[in-house]
């Protein structure tokens, strides 16, 4: 999986980050696909629950087995194991509907979705690695805050940034972004 | 991208741009980049991208890839519509979704009958596997119970969808139900009760929950509880080996730590969950609150932080109020919830139990160990309240110039004249500000109310030390006042760091040796350490004060009084020279106190161990006297706290008679004593705990052992549960293995006995006490056959005895009598010992009219015995009908049927030797007929006399009822662990005698 996020860019994260998301992966990207079977409409509270539930198992499994440092560091990790797992998810998703070989997705979940989200999401993607390479920070941001799904707070600990830094960040970043899609799509 | 070059510069800018206003903007940019129209329109373009919302960017991804948007534009439903048949059932409506499904209320679809259900949809793991589904299913399945949801049937839907259909619960939550009617704590506990009654089922079959909330808990409208999906989340789990539960079906707020870590599930798991349970149900709020907390902090606050009790975490206009969960509610609640699984309840009904407890008022285990909670025992004088607050009131209300220690010294004029004139004292102003600032300090306005006595001494006790070094003066009267409050508390060790302080204080000033104060100092020094065990310390103490008091002059002061007073308490312990000097001593105590102040609190106390001395030399009927004296002194006192002074004057008033054999009058003031102290101190108050084993010691003495058991017991329950009633306990002990000595049960008797021996071995200056267990110990071993050990403890008792109590006590008399009885079992040329040591009694002490001659009889008894074994028969016999017709014509009669069981069965015997069985068959039926009602079935004394009937009846050849009563003695002598040959030989014979006239 370590070419995958190779792939995906690793937007400046030390190489036991890495490691760890690596661990992660093969977690989240089980999850990310059950979370994908619900209906969006079906709980409110609850969706977010189940990223908080992963993310706490995740936190649990690692933390007994001493595998990751401090607290920033794991929750590092575990925003780009999100990252990387639902992108590749999407990926997947859209592979399975053109039906381009194998799919990795039983097709009766590829029904139940449209494709616009996931092909969204895949643009994000894509710009967010451009963003990273002129403020990787702010990419951070947007991995965490984004893609795992993390408060300001939570955020700020990952990054060892401060709330009121993280709220600025996250401005900028989404205007950055906002401005760059909307640029592509013309 | 043109920014890529300095988006140092256009970050920096925007920064500053994002910190004004809206109209300031504008201007700001305008200035910003009036020559660089590239930037500008960068930053033009990035600032209108700030405003708005984006579907996208602004909701978590996760949320955005979960979103079912089907093609037809259909409304997305995976609801299974009305009239779905799913197994024999037909769905009506969905009732609601869960973490782990759907859940449908469905009907009988096959005409069987009408049946209503819940038909529970799961979404299981991929990886589960079906057929592990079904077992799991069917453990459940058995769980029939009326507050557990019946799972009735289950299998596998169309759609691949495992399903169970399980019994409808019509109600609402169990918080909700609670709310609803702004139920009451008592009604809380009851439905907390049925639940826990519930769990303990499953776990009697070895399931566990798993999941317990409150939301899992419905009540019916016939007020029933249910507990919903039970061990359900097990049947969710893909991993069959992984015991964890995937934390997704977890309530994180409910998850007991194990859960969170992955570590094994067991019944303790649930005692968590419904700790968590009765906390919301009690205070309104779950425990720890992670709601709004980050997820690697709220885990690390499930497994880290400490709770917060109920009683200060409850939230405030609720329907139930902090007091009532102080103490008993808060401990077992913590106790269920700690974080260790093995430090709380092992099950469902262990909690359940310790609530009962609570609800009984006995105390609960969740507490044991708790200093607070129980008074200390040593003393008999403990008329101090256990809260603070009715310490204040008594302080301040109650007009007891502050305590009864100022009111005893020579400052007491000082005193009473400030308290007429108005004016708080230094002690007492002392304590009420304490007091405010506990109640200050206590958040959520608890207030000090149930702050306990012993706790608020402890914060005087600091405040002293850190704020009063200047005023020596109030300062030494603090230090004494509340040395002397903790020794009223039980505390003796607290009440000695005080004293010694004080004390210490004096030697550092000038003169201070040798002033009045330095004597009374030594006064609660002295005290405590009589309480600690430490007697000669004390007395050297009192010494010092004594010259101190002889150099100033001072005869006739109350310190003078008080003095000699704490000098007689430690005499009573010691050797009878001793206690000679301490009757003086009280004598002068008294004369002093007539003199100066004749309604002294000290009187009582003089009069009182004037009643103890008495006692202790024998002197039954002054013993009496002077405590009858004493009662009348305190119930004079009037309202100054005394219903408990009351009830200790009556216990000792009681006890004393019991020894004087006033067995009526005793009963009914032990009775009374009982009952005033379970009003006035509480049930398990330690005083009432040493009434309960009074009146228990007097039936046994009594001769009523069946009476005396279950009193005795209990009492020796309730002191073995606190820490200060140790004390108290080895003197139940002791009387129960007495007890159980004279029942015959040879082994529980040992049990108890060397159990106080160990005891007492490590305490100084309590030789008397541990040689009176030694020597009923000796009767044990005696009869067990252990001579060698027996002969041990014999010496080292009597020589006790002999010194502390000296050779013409009666309870000396009593230990020679063991003696003598050892002396008979060894047989041989001991025989002639043993009898000089009968004959020598029964001249010391010869009857009497007016009482029943307890020691003569046990004498004659043991001489007869002797004579038996001697081959004096005729002589045995004699002593036995004079014996016979001594207690016949007694008034005592009823209570002394042990020992005419036994002058019974010796004469029977002595008839059966003298070949006239007849004639013993009358006597040694009735000695039979006496054990039967007063022994244990099993009892070595039992079998010895159906032994000796059934050796009369061998003799007149009535063999099949001899057989019976030899394999009833048999029976009895199987079941004890160790017996001497005394006892065994006998039956031995018997049973020979009993094959040889079978064979002819």
């Amino acid at each position: 999986m370590s070419d995958q996020i190779a792939a995906n860019g690793d937007i400046g994260a030390p190489p036991e980050v890495k490691q760890t998301a690596e661990e992660l992966m093969p977690l989240f990207y089980e999850e990310v696909r059950r979370a994908a079977r619900r209906e969006r409409r079906r709980v409110g509270a609850g969706e977010t629950m189940q990223t908080t539930a992963l993310i706490h198992e995740a936190y649990l499994k690692l933390h007994r087995a001493g595998s990751f440092h401090d607290e920033a560091h794991f929750l590092r990790a575990a925003a780009m194991a999100m990252r990387h797992s639902l992108i590749n998810y999407a990926r997947d998703r859209i592979a399975a509907k053109r039906g381009s070989g194998a799919a990795v997705v039983p097709i009766d979940e590829a029904f139940e979705i449209g494709m616009v989200a996931d092909q969204e999401l895949i643009e994000v993607n894509d710009a967010l690695k451009r963003l990273a390479q002129l403020s990787p920070r702010l990419a951070q941001v947007v991995e965490c805050r984004f893609f795992a799904g993390y408060g300001d707070d939570e955020t700020a600990r990952a990054l060892g940034l401060t709330d009121r830094t993280v709220r600025r960040d996250w401005i900028k970043a989404r205007a950055w972004l906002r401005r760059e899609m909307s640029n592509l799509s013309g | 991208m043109p920014e890529s070059a300095n988006w140092p510069a256009v970050e920096a800018a925007l920064d500053e741009l994002l910190g004004l206003s809206e109209h300031e903007r504008a201007s700001a940019l305008e200035r910003m980049t009036r020559d660089n129209p590239e930037l500008q329109q960068t930053l033009r373009s990035l600032l209108a991208h700030t405003a708005g919302t984006d579907e996208l960017l602004d909701n978590p991804a996760m949320q955005s890839i979960a979103e079912t948007r089907p093609s037809d534009g259909a409304p997305p439903s995976a609801t299974l519509p009305e009239g779905t048949r799913i197994g024999v059932y037909r769905i009506v409506a969905l009732i609601g979704r869960g973490g782990m499904g759907e859940v449908y209320r469905a009907q009988r679809a096959d005409g069987q009958f009408e049946q209503t259900v819940a038909v529970k949809l799961i979404r299981i793991e991929p990886g589960a596997s079906i057929p592990r589904f079904n077992a799991e299913r069917q453990i459940l399945a058995e769980l029939d119970h009326p507050g557990i949801a019946r799972l009735f049937d289950g299998g596998v839907h169309i759609d691949g969808r495992p399903y169970m259909v399980m019994e409808f619960v019509e109600g609402q939550t169990l918080a909700a139900w609670c709310e609803s009617r702004k139920s009451a704590l008592g009604e809380r506990l009851g439905l907390f009760l049925q639940v826990c009654e519930a769990v303990a089922y499953a776990h009697a079959h070895l399931v566990v929950h798993r999941d317990l909330k409150s939301t899992n808990i419905f009540v019916t409208k016939d007020g029933r509880t249910k507990l919903l999906d039970f061990g359900i989340a097990k049947l969710l789990q893909a991993d069959p080996a992984r015991d964890a539960t995937r934390t997704a079906h977890l309530s994180p707020a409910y998850a007991a730590p194990e859960q969170l870590t992955g570590d094994a599930i067991t019944t303790a798991t649930d005692v968590y969950g419904l700790g968590v349970t009765l906390y919301q149900l009690l205070c309104g709020r779950l425990p720890w609150d992670v709601s709004d907390l980050p997820l690697a902090a709220a885990v690390r606050r499930l497994l880290d932080d400490k709770l917060l009790p109920p009683s200060l975490g409850v939230l405030d206009g609720g329907p139930i109020a902090a007091r009532e969960l102080r103490g008993d509610l808060d401990a077992i609640i913590a106790k269920a919830l700690r974080k260790q699984p093995k430090a709380r309840y092992a099950d469902a009904r262990a909690l359940a139990d310790d609530i009962e407890r609570h609800l009984r008022r006995t105390p609960v285990l969740a507490r044991e160990g708790a200093r607070a909670y129980l008074l200390g025992s040593f003393a008999r004088r403990h008329w101090l309240p256990m809260s603070a607050l009715a310490l204040v009131f008594l302080v301040l209300v109650a007009g007891l110039a502050a305590t009864a220690w100022q009111a005893r010294t020579a400052r007491r004029e000082a005193v009473r004249a400030e308290v007429e004139a108005g004016k708080a004292t230094a002690v007492k102003q002392f304590l009420l500000d304490i007091f405010k600032q506990s109640s200050v300090q206590n958040p959520g306005g608890a207030g000090a109310r149930n702050v306990t006595a012993e706790k608020l001494l402890d914060i005087g006790a600091e405040r002293i030390r850190s704020q009063l070094h200047e005023q020596v003066e109030v300062r030494g009267e603090l230090l004494e006042t509340l040395s002397s409050l903790y020794s009223d508390l039980g505390a003796p060790d607290r009440a000695l760091a005080l004293a010694q302080e004080r004390i210490d204080d004096l030697g550092k000033t000038a003169g201070g040796r040798d002033s009045n104060a330095w004597a009374e100092a030594q006064i609660p020094l002295a005290r405590a350490l009589i309480d600690m065990g430490r007697d000669s310390d004390a007395k050297r103490a009192l010494d010092s004060a004594q010259n101190v008091l002889d150099v100033l002059g001072e005869q006739d002061s109350l310190t003078r009084a008080e003095v000699l007073f704490q000098r007689a308490r430690a005499d009573y312990d010691g050797a009878s020279a001793d206690k000679a000097e301490g009757l003086r001593q009280l004598q002068q105590a008294l004369e002093i106190l007539d003199r100066v102040d004749a309604q002294n609190a000290l009187r009582g106390d003089v009069l009182e161990y004037f009643g103890y001395y008495a006692q202790l030399a024998d002197d039954y009927r002054d013993a009496e006297i002077w405590k009858k004296r004493f009662l009348d002194f305190v119930r004079s006192q009037g309202a100054q706290g005394n219903s408990f002074a009351i009830g200790t004057a009556l216990l000792d008033l009681g006890d004393v008679q019991a020894l004087a054999r006033e067995y009526l009058d005793s009963e009914a003031n032990l009775r009374e004593a009982v009952s005033v102290l379970t009003q006035s101190a509480g049930p398990d108050h330690p005083s009432t705990a040493i009434a309960q084993s009074r009146l228990g010691e007097m039936y046994f003495r009594s001769g009523r052992p069946v009476e005396a058991e279950p009193l005795l017991l209990d009492a020796l329950a309730s002191q073995q549960r606190s820490p200060q009633g140790q004390s108290d306990a080895t003197e139940t002990r002791k009387t129960l293995g007495g007890l159980e000595l004279s029942r015959g049960r040879l082994a529980e008797a040992e049990k108890l006995l060397r159990q106080n021996l160990a005891e007492l071995a490590a305490k100084k200056d309590w030789e008397l006490r541990y040689a009176v267990s030694a020597s009923v110990l000796v009767s044990v071993l005696t009869a067990e056959g252990k001579f060698t050990e027996a002969e041990q403890q014999y010496a080292l008792s009597s020589d006790v005895y002999r010194r502390f109590l000296g050779e013409k006590s009666f309870a000396y008399a009593g230990c020679l009598l063991r003696g003598a009885a050892l002396e008979l079992a060894l047989g041989g040329a001991h025989l002639d010992q043993a009898a000089e040591i009968y004959a020598r009694l029964r001249a010391a002490w010869p009857p009497e009219p007016g009482h029943f001659p307890e020691m003569f009889a046990r004498a004659t008894i043991g001489l007869a015995r002797t004579d038996l074994k001697r081959g004096r028969i005729d002589a045995a016999r004699t002593n036995g009908e004079e014996l016979l017709r001594l207690i016949a014509a007694s008034p005592e009669r009823q209570y002394v049927q042990e020992q005419e069981a036994q002058a019974a069965r010796l004469l029977g015997a002595s008839l059966t030797l003298l070949g006239r069985p007849n004639d013993a068959e009358f006597s040694l039926k009735r000695a039979v007929e006496l054990r039967e009602g007063l022994d244990d079935p099993d009892s070595v004394w039992l079998a010895e006399a159906r032994i000796s009937l059934a050796e009369a009846l061998l003799a007149e050849r009535r063999l099949p009822e001899a057989r019976r009563l030899l394999e009833l003695a048999a029976g009895a002598h199987s079941r004890q662990p160790a017996l001497s040959a005394e006892y065994r030989t006998p039956l031995l014979r018997a049973q020979r005698q009993l094959m040889q006239a079978r064979a002819e």
